[in-house]
């Protein structure tokens, strides 16, 4: 019985110049032309009475909409974030499901790699590749940033980590609040290391998660071919479905939080 | 990819992670400039006509109930304005024709009243005429049986006596 585990790292397939095309990365562009032809035949499609395609993509937007509405609580928050948030929920759900396409993973070249014979699939989910996850949180993380400043302003949105002001204006009153602007000072500290933390955690969630149910479903179907490895597979779609939305809420919960208008400090 | 660093173990490589970055960016850019945006245009326009639908079909009822109320009303005064006009269209009928009844009468007294004026005239005229004829037939008839008896002298008295007996 030959199975080969998928390793942690992406394969390359073939090269441009220096550019290494690894099999995640051809997945992830898969899933770009998917989203360009689509796009393409939904750009003009603005009926007022909805048919085909445009009903479908309508109702998976309103199905967004409700969500985002939970969280952002205003329906023009949520029309702001859905290009955002739809997006990525859309990529990483149909990245996902498409890694679990027959042929995904398995076809591919048999080389010999560390004196075993090792197959390099040509094609393997784009998720696993920690490259596109962690471009992922980056680009979230960072857009949260850059909305919590152009909503906020610059100074309001610094001070949530670097409290210098609150320190400076504790002097002037005296007392306890010296203490507390101390604390507080330290606090956002700890508010900048939670930033590299989510960075970490959102990527490495979906990457884990999408990794893991790679090697889960190789190894099923190397023990057993036929009926066993069904119910894994059927977990893996609702892995996938449940980590674009954990991917995507998270983002979200970002988003809103950062372009949220922070608290006036209480003057005693 | 530097194989020695924690980054190289886990796979990251710059230019891998840029180009899943484009990647990436590419798609978002697609959903929002193509889908979302068109599509939610589409969905706020819509739900906005929904909306003035409704409201446009709630002032309707509204209007709709205004009028009915209005057209009960309306339809209760216009009655009433009918009744009254019917009741005052009787009284002035019945008003004309006792009127008119009143009028035949006097004049059918009058016209009856002329007619036997009339009458009495012509039967005054008319006994004067057959006074007269009478009259004329005796002499004539008395003229004729005594022309043979009478000489002119008795004639003439025996005229003036028939003539104030007539009389």
């Amino acid at each position: 019985m030959i199975f080969a585990i998928p390793p942690l790292v992406a394969e390359p397939i073939f090269q441009i110049g220096h550019f290494p095309v690894t099999n995640a990365y051809i997945n992830s562009s898969l899933a770009v032309v998917f989203f360009l032809v689509v796009g393409f035949i939904l750009r003009r499609k603005t009926a007022m009475i909805p048919r085909g395609l445009q009903n479908f993509a309508e109702a998976v937007l309103e199905f967004m909409l409700k969500y985002l509405d939970q969280v952002t609580r205003s329906r023009q928050k949520s029309l702001k974030f859905l290009p955002i948030i739809g997006g990525i929920f859309l990529f990483i759900l149909f990245s996902n499901w498409v890694g679990l396409l027959p042929g995904v993973g398995s076809i591919g070249r048999w080389i010999v790699h560390e004196g075993r014979l090792t197959l390099v699939p040509i094609l393997r989910s784009a998720n696993s590749d920690l490259n596109l996850t962690l471009a992922m949180a980056v680009f979230a993380v960072g857009l949260s940033h850059v909305l919590g400043v152009a909503t906020i302003g610059f100074f309001r949105y610094a001070n949530k980590f670097i409290k210098l002001a609150d320190v400076v204006r504790s002097f002037r009153r005296g007392g306890m609040s010296i203490v507390t602007s101390l604390i507080e000072f330290g606090v956002g500290f700890l508010e900048i290391i939670s930033e590299v933390a989510k960075l970490i955690s959102l990527s490495f969630r979906l990457f884990g998660n999408i990794f893991a149910g790679e090697v889960l479903l190789t190894v099923m179907l190397g023990l057993v071919a036929y009926v066993i490895p069904l119910p894994f597979m059927f977990l893996e779609i609702v892995v996938g479905l449940i980590q674009a939305l954990v991917f995507a809420m998270l983002t979200l919960v970002y988003l809103t939080m950062a372009t949220a208008e922070v608290p006036q400090a209480a003057h005693h | 990819m530097e194989s020695n660093s924690v980054l190289g173990t886990l796979g990251i490589d710059w230019k891998l992670f840029l180009a899943q970055l484009v990647n990436f960016g590419i798609v978002l850019f697609i959903f929002w400039r193509w889908v979302a945006k068109p599509l939610g245009a589409t969905l706020t326009k819509r739900q906005e006509r929904i909306e003035q639908g409704l409201k446009n079909a709630d002032q309707m009822d509204t209007d709709k109930k205004k009028f009915e109320e209005w057209k009960i009303q309306e339809m209760k005064k216009i009655r009433s304005e009918a009744d009254n006009i019917l009741r005052q269209t009787n009284d002035t009928a019945n008003k004309i024709k006792q009127e008119t009844i009143v009028d035949a009468n006097t004049q059918a007294v009058r016209i009856i009243a002329q007619a036997k004026d009339a009458i009495n005239v012509e039967k005054i005229q008319m006994l004067k005429e057959a006074k007269q004829e009478v009259a004329t037939l005796v002499i004539a008839a008395s003229e004729n049986i005594l022309r043979s008896k009478l000489d002119s002298k008795h004639d003439h008295e025996l005229i003036s006596v028939s003539i104030k007996h007539v009389k």
